[in-house]
């Protein structure tokens, strides 16, 4: 476990701008948030949810409790936590199945919100293809890997991620379009890498 | 640059193109890169496949909720005194249960509809808490009350309404083979229904056949007000396409889809789409077979076929009970055309202005006299669309929340990312409700103005603790323009400094040029020109729409021209021009509008004779290609006045005078603020010729009217006192009679600004120069003091400091202090030729006060200089 002032003075230097630290903020506040995801997920075999707000906002308070916090603001902390939980999300697919992987594409069109078991992940989803793209993505432009990572990952609206990117709503807005054509396209075996 | 940044910028341009121009583009721009333009084209095949999806979250927010979702899982449960039994529907947005009432008094049986909490965001909840307290308040006949709404424990909202048990409308309509006059008559009874809850600030926005019940006995029921569409604002999809349309693209009308403003127009359109569908048993807009990208360029490009010529009336003759294709299309040849199709223009302020026009022409065909909309649509389809985005300023109760909503609109132009515009939808939503704070008789009584609904707003947001700050300063800009719309700059100024404030400390990049333009335009009308550049400068390097890019160039323009860099304005506006014809068009408005503030700034260069030829073909061009009576048309009309007088043409003047009070009584009526600026140009006009005495009355009358709207302490009503008072005074040499208009221009001037400001300076040196013609030297001299101490201070280079010094002189030498004149006239004496011409008519008056007091020392000699 960190040491308090350290967390502190990394999410100081990130809110800054310094992505150099980052790495190491995850490192910080992934056992807290591992182990509350964990929790959640016991028991749940068929599909799993995270509840995102929920679980940072669990985990902000532990640690606020522990004396390790001081954030004026929340949402550069489920920033952080949002890699914290897609590396939840991708352990706890690899563990339960790893026979099983899913092939479709990570969208989801508004209408078909209707089935009720459209907020349990969905197991048609290739993941762990999602989370590889995403590693690839990552290589080529951190930023728009960032926006990904929010948008499945994250509890975080537009308004919030452009604050903890530093942007403007609008640029996410054009970042998220083109990663996801991106994504769409590259999952679906097309665009030849760069 | 990386590949993928490189690829990544071109694919952001590329989408924001037509399909069209695409291609051109990646010709021009991938020449040498054969591989890199593959890319694009796959990436661009691929974003068309997943435009309308977003991402599958693979962590939901809201698990906890998942229970309640599951068919049958609320059954048996109880809402308010509500037992729910079975469930009626559902949909992507939620479900709808029937409940009955168990509290025992009496037997009712109501629908609950509850909406996915997931789907609804904070803003989106607020305004549904606000909006049901007015859906509450919707009694009418025709549409299923709503009887309580609120959240469950989880925070899933909740609304319950009436139980209608009836047939879609236009599905009642075929089956019953209703005849024509009777589906005009329950179509009617719609309109009622919607025209009464626009009297009561609501708009349905989602009227469709299957949002209309028709019960046993006939009756028409309205579901689903103002419900709908305030769930989809909620639902969320972090895209920058609009998603109303995806829902039913075959309902949007064309502002929906371009994600613009939602006002009535919007529901005279969706009555429009029915009543095509009564009268031809086919839809207005067609889908057969067509992509959703098609189906929208219809709907924002297409003219509907005209009722009575469409193909499928041989289907529609029976169901109508005509005997022929023929037959029905005569009966629908003409007025059920003009009115169908007036419903349906692209643009929402060309249709009906309200669905109770809608409803007078319905009525007027019904008892075979004339219809509005006969005649004016085949003027309209043969015309070029020109949007109309000016600011009424009317002031009956719906032309005040015609500007209220134009303000938001304006506002909303300029941003460009959908969960903006949705903020840019909630001021206006909290504008309406502040209208409704002001006005709880209902906008029938007729009696609000906007000034009361502004500042009711303002009060009601400065109250509200809640609101985020990105809200806050939206609201703040969209007060702060209509202010400005209003012609109450110094309220504009408070609202947007504050606005402007919170940009600051919350980095609020999307409303910084807003914020930024807005506080040069207030500064511009409160005469503050020093504050003016630092906006201007803070604007450039910034991303602006070009909306908001002509607004900007117009405010330069105005601000060099006024603080005297008249060349630069010039050369300023030339360039603005240029871009406007390029950007916009030759015949746009845009353009056209340009062209009349450079032939109002030819004027302030004293060449009035280029100022009228520019604004004749301007207005000769606007009247072109614009509507009859439109508002810029106005406005340019509103400058020829003052023109024609300044080339000593008073005939001319005054018959331009006479057509702009025509044209703004026919376009605002008689009371409003159009109207009132009408009569201040045609009183300076009758002035001009020399006919004081009708030129006063006019302004007087004006005078009255401005207080009236604007209140005693406004700038309009300071301004025509300053006016009526120039007129007295130069015009008939009654400085008597002048005097007090100039004391209470002065009165409000002292109300208004802090001493110091060149406003209320001015009125003081006008004020001064009445007393000084009547020789009230000790009123002249209590006036000027504290003016002239400030000016010391703060202005010692300036005209009015001179001004003042000499009319002080003026008054030592009337007291017989000679001495003190003189001590006075001397620190003047550098400044003559330092600040020339604008005051060489004070220096002529110094010198004989100055000559005056020296020949009045030496006819009297002192004692003690005798003696030296």
């Amino acid at each position: 476990m960190s040491e308090p002032r350290e967390i502190t003075q990394l999410l100081a230097q990130w809110k800054t701008g310094d992505r150099s630290v980052e790495n190491a903020l995850v490192e910080s506040v992934y056992p807290v948030l591992r182990q509350l995801a964990r929790s959640q997920l016991r028991g749940q075999n068929a599909g799993f949810t995270l509840q995102a707000t929920e679980l940072a906002n669990e985990a902000y308070v532990k640690l606020l409790q522990q004396h390790q916090v001081d954030w004026q603001n929340r949402s550069h902390f489920y920033a952080i936590a949002a890699t914290v939980i897609r590396r939840v999300v991708i352990d706890h697919v690899r563990s339960r199945d790893s026979a099983k992987r899913g092939g479709g594409l990570p969208f989801v069109s508004l209408d078909s919100i209707t089935d009720d078991v459209a907020m349990v992940i969905d197991d048609s989803v290739d993941w762990l293809g999602v989370d590889a793209v995403l590693t690839e993505l990552a290589a080529h432009d951190s930023d728009l890997a960032r926006v990904v990572e929010l948008k499945f990952f994250g509890g975080l609206n537009t308004e919030q991620m452009a604050q903890v990117m530093g942007t403007s709503t609008a640029t996410v807005g054009r970042q998220w379009r083109y990663a996801r054509a991106w994504l769409a396209d590259r999952l679906s075996g097309g665009i030849p890498s760069l | 640059m990386s590949t993928i940044t490189r690829e990544f910028e071109l694919f952001d341009v590329l989408v924001s193109l037509p399909a069209a121009e695409r291609i051109a583009m990646l010709d021009r721009e991938c020449a040498d890169d054969a591989p890199l333009r593959a890319r694009l084209l796959r990436l661009l095949e691929s974003d068309s496949q997943v435009q309308h999806l977003t991402a599958c979250k693979a962590v939901g927010a809201f698990g906890d909720e998942l229970s309640a979702w599951m068919p049958g899982a609320l059954i048996g449960h109880r809402i308010g005194p509500f037992r729910i039994q079975s469930e009626i529907g559902r949909g992507g947005m939620g479900a709808v249960y029937k409940a009955v009432r168990e509290d025992g008094a009496v037997a009712q049986s109501v629908a609950i509809k509850l909406v996915r909490r997931e789907l609804i965001d904070g803003p989106a909840l607020e305004r549904f808490r606000l909006e049901r307290k007015v859906l509450a308040r919707l009694d009418h006949p025709n549409i299923a009350r709503l009887i309580d709404a609120g959240e469950l424990e989880d925070g899933t909202p909740y609304a319950i309404m009436e139980l209608v048990d009836g047939e879609h409308f236009i599905a009642y309509c075929d089956r019953l083979q209703l005849p024509l006059p009777e589906r005009l008559a329950l179509f009617r009874s719609v309109c009622e229904a919607v025209a009464s809850a626009h009297r009561s600030l609501v708009v349905h926005r989602d009227l469709k056949s299957s949002n209309i019940l028709v019960t046993g006995d006939g009756t028409a029921k309205l579901l689903d007000f103002g419900i709908s569409k305030l769930i989809e604002h909620g639902a969320d999809s972090h895209q920058t396409g609009t998603m109303d349309r995806y829902l039913s693209p075959l309902h949007a009308a064309p502002e929906q889809i371009r994600g613009q403003q939602i006002t009535v127009g919007c529901d005279v359109y969706a009555l429009g789409l029915l009543l095509y569908q009564l009268l031809t048993d086919a839809p207005a807009v067609e889908s057969d077979g067509r992509t959703p990208g098609e189906i929208e360029n219809q709907i924002l490009h297409a003219l509907p076929t005209v009722p009575s010529a469409h193909a499928n009336l041989a289907q529609a003759a029976p169901k109508l009970r005509f005997p022929s294709a023929t037959s029905l299309s005569r009966a629908l040849r003409g007025d059920l055309d003009g009115i169908t199709l007036r419903c349906l223009r692209k643009e929402p302020e060309r249709r009906y202005v309200s669905v109770d026009a809608l409803i007078a022409d319905l009525d007027a065909y019904r008892e075979q006299r004339p219809v509005s909309a006969r005649g004016g649509d085949r003027w309209y389809r043969t015309q070029k669309f020109v949007r109309r985005n000016a600011l009424p300023v009317g002031l009956s109760a719906t032309v005040a929340m015609v500007l209220v909503v134009s303000a938001a609109a304006l506002y909303r132009q300029s941003i460009e990312v959908r969960e903006q515009r949705d903020e840019a939808r909630a001021v206006t939503q909290f504008m309406l409700d502040s209208f409704k704070a002001a006005d709880p008789g209902g906008v029938s009584s007729g009696n609000i103005t906007a000034r009361e609904l502004l500042d009711q707003g303002t009060a009601q947001l400065r109250a509200d603790a809640s609101l985020e700050s990105s809200t806050r300063a939206a609201f703040l800009l969209t007060l702060g323009e209509a202010q400005l719309a209003l012609g109450r700059p110094l309220e504009a100024d408070a609202l947007v400094a504050e606005a402007l404030a919170l940009v600051e400390a919350d980095d609020l990049e999307g409303l910084r040029a807003k914020g930024l333009q807005l506080s040069a335009s207030s500064a511009l009308a409160n005469s503050e020109y020093d504050r003016i550049g630092g906006y201007l400068h803070r604007v450039d390097g910034l991303e602006v729409p070009r909306e908001l890019e002509v607004k900007l160039r117009s405010v330069r323009s105005q601000w060099l021209s006024r603080s005297g860099q008249i060349d630069e304005a010039l050369e300023s506006l030339a360039g603005s021009v240029a871009w406007a014809r390029q950007v916009f068009g030759t015949n746009s408005q845009t353009h056209l509008r340009m062209r009349a503030l450079y032939g109002q700034t030819l004027l302030s260069a004293k060449r009035p004779e280029d100022a009228l030829a520019e604004l004749q073909e301007t207005l000769a061009l606007q009247r072109r290609h614009l509507p009859a009576g439109h508002v810029d048309i106005i406005q340019t009309t509103q400058l020829m006045p003052s023109i024609y007088g300044r080339l000593q043409q008073p005939e001319a003047a005054l018959a331009a005078a006479d057509e702009l009070v025509a044209l703004s009584i026919e376009k605002y009526g008689d009371s409003s603020l159009g109207y009132a600026r009408a009569l201040g140009a045609r009183a300076g006009a009758l002035g001009d010729a020399g006919r004081f005495d009708e030129g006063i009355a006019l302004y007087l009358e004006a005078v009255k009217l401005l207080q009236a709207k604007l209140g005693r302490f406004n700038i309009n009503v300071s301004h025509s006192q300053i006016n009526i008072g120039s007129i007295l005074l130069d015009g008939k040499g009654r400085a008597d009679l002048a005097e007090p208009h100039f004391a209470d221009a002065v009165a409000i001037g002292n109300e208004l600004y802090d001493i110091g400001h060149p406003t209320l300076t001015g009125y003081v040196s006008a004020h001064a120069r009445a007393l000084r013609k009547l020789e009230r030297w000790s009123e002249l001299e209590r006036l000027l003091e504290p003016h002239f101490q400030h000016l010391l201070r703060a202005a010692p280079e300036s005209p009015m400091r001179v001004m003042f010094q000499t009319d002080l002189a003026q008054v030592a030498l009337a007291n017989g202090d000679a001495t003190r004149a003189l001590s006075l006239l001397e620190p003047l004496e550098p400044l003559w030729q330092r600040l020339g011409d604008p005051v060489a008519r004070v220096r002529d008056r110094a010198r004989q006060i100055r000559d005056a007091a020296k020949s009045s020392l030496n006819l009297t000699p002192l004692p003690d200089r005798r003696n030296s």
